[in-house]
């Protein structure tokens, strides 16, 4: 009987173990409480990743979409739109604030810069 | 209210005459004309067929035929768009770098082994049957940075995730679901619960079975000595030397490895689970007994 208790699913997300070192080796890191101090705050998903998204409509159109913000997403906003600015400074950026989704989404294909602004600054 | 739809509604229903079979219709197409026999004037004389020829004599050719030139339906070639359709597969995708951030995460148990089972009990992978998807697909992706030592279970994987695998101690078997099967190993809770016995699993079809008993895919239908020899093999090709086991509960659970026939580890085909009473039946007849056993 014990065979068909393990073949039963976990009902609800596991909490992630401790890890020695971070980043884990396929890369993840965990969120740092000091984030939580700032203007503006991303939160992880429930399966503690985070809530950035690359989308793609058509051949060539790609837009980064972060979801769940919180606090002053303006702010959010003109911070991504400087980091990126100054790595990309011949691109023209365009971007879209959706206040009442909690959302931005940002025109190009700067997932990973953005994902590495996230977390550079402890989301 | 600004316009009083309710008032003039009430309004209406005060002045419209009472309800009678005379201002009352049937819904549209509610009811057929019978279809009557064609002996009136309009009907009768050639009845409906005009004068002379095939058309009168009921000697028509086929549907299509154009007085024996090439027809339209045969001029135009045909694209064999679901030609073998019925022999395509779809894997899908998982890659070594995913099976990572599931282990870092704890969505997977690396003490146990990992089949498809615990796969799909994540929820963060679903395999459907009804779209011809017939198991997962371990991909390379995440080589370079993969370090988990589990006892895997997929479908297919290329040589370079078995190197990536067994360079860190694992063990990686590949194994073919018939779509019954899959249905049941794909979600095991919802199984259990219809009370119905465990499925046999079918050998892999024609097309499939040379996969399945080659030992260069560690295929479970393939000779264990063929597989050992293929492990030394791969770890001389990619530069790595083949992990000795010190700890020998962990040895003996990377090697655990179902039975051909066996879809649930721990539990043979045949047997009937009881959720509710949290029992096993198995079957006694010799004849139940024997097939299950086969």
């Amino acid at each position: 009987m014990k065979y068909v208790e393990r073949l039963m699913p976990q009902l609800t997300v596991p909490e992630v173990p401790k890890h020695s070192s971070y980043p884990t080796p396929s890369g993840w890191v965990p969120p740092r409480e000091e984030a939580l101090s700032l203007p503006y705050q991303v939160r992880r998903t429930k399966n503690h990743m985070l809530p950035v998204y690359h989308e793609q409509t058509h051949q060539n159109r790609h837009c980064v979409h972060i979801r769940k913000v919180e606090g002053d997403i303006w702010a959010l906003e003109a911070a991504l739109k400087e980091h990126l600015q100054q790595l990309y400074p011949e691109k023209q950026l365009a971007s879209q604030v959706h206040e009442v989704a909690r959302s931005i989404r940002i025109k190009g294909h700067y997932i990973h810069d953005v994902a590495d602004f996230l977390i550079s600054k402890g989301f | 209210m600004a316009s009083g739809i309710t008032e003039k509604a009430l309004k209406l229903v005060q002045s419209l005459p009472r309800l009678s079979l005379s201002n009352i219709k049937n819904l549209p197409h509610s009811i057929k004309k019978t279809k009557r026999r064609r002996r009136d004037r309009q009907h009768g004389k050639t009845h409906g067929r005009g004068h002379k020829g095939q058309g009168q004599r009921a000697t028509l050719p086929r549907l299509g035929f154009e007085g024996n030139n090439t027809p339209f339906y045969l001029q135009i070639p045909k694209e064999p768009y679901y030609k073998d359709h019925e022999l395509r597969k779809e894997y899908v995708p998982v890659s070594l770098l995913q099976i990572q951030r599931f282990v870092d995460l704890g969505r997977l148990n690396v003490k146990e082994p990992i089949d498809l089972s615990s796969l799909c009990n994540t929820r963060l992978i679903q395999v459907k049957w009804e779209q011809k998807q017939f198991g997962v697909d371990l991909l390379d992706e995440g080589a370079d940075i993969f370090c988990a030592r589990l006892n895997i279970e997929v479908q297919k994987a290329s040589e370079l995730t078995i190197a990536a695998i067994e360079k860190n101690g694992g063990v990686i078997t590949t194994r073919y679901y018939d779509p019954h099967s899959l249905h049941a190993v794909v979600n095991p809770a919802k199984f259990f619960a219809k009370g119905v016995p465990i499925p046999r699993c079918k050998l892999p079809p024609q097309n499939e079975i040379a996969y399945y008993s080659d030992a260069k895919n560690r295929g479970y239908l393939a000779d264990p000595e063929k597989i050992l020899h293929a492990r030394v093999e791969l770890a001389q090709k990619y530069g790595y030397a083949l992990f000795e086991y010190e700890n020998e509960e962990e040895k003996e659970m990377l090697l655990t490895r179902k039975d051909p026939r066996q879809i649930f580890l721990g539990l043979a085909p045949g047997w009937v689970v009881n959720l509710k009473d949290k029992v096993i039946l198995k079957p006694k007849d010799p004849e139940f007994v024997n097939y299950y056993k086969s």
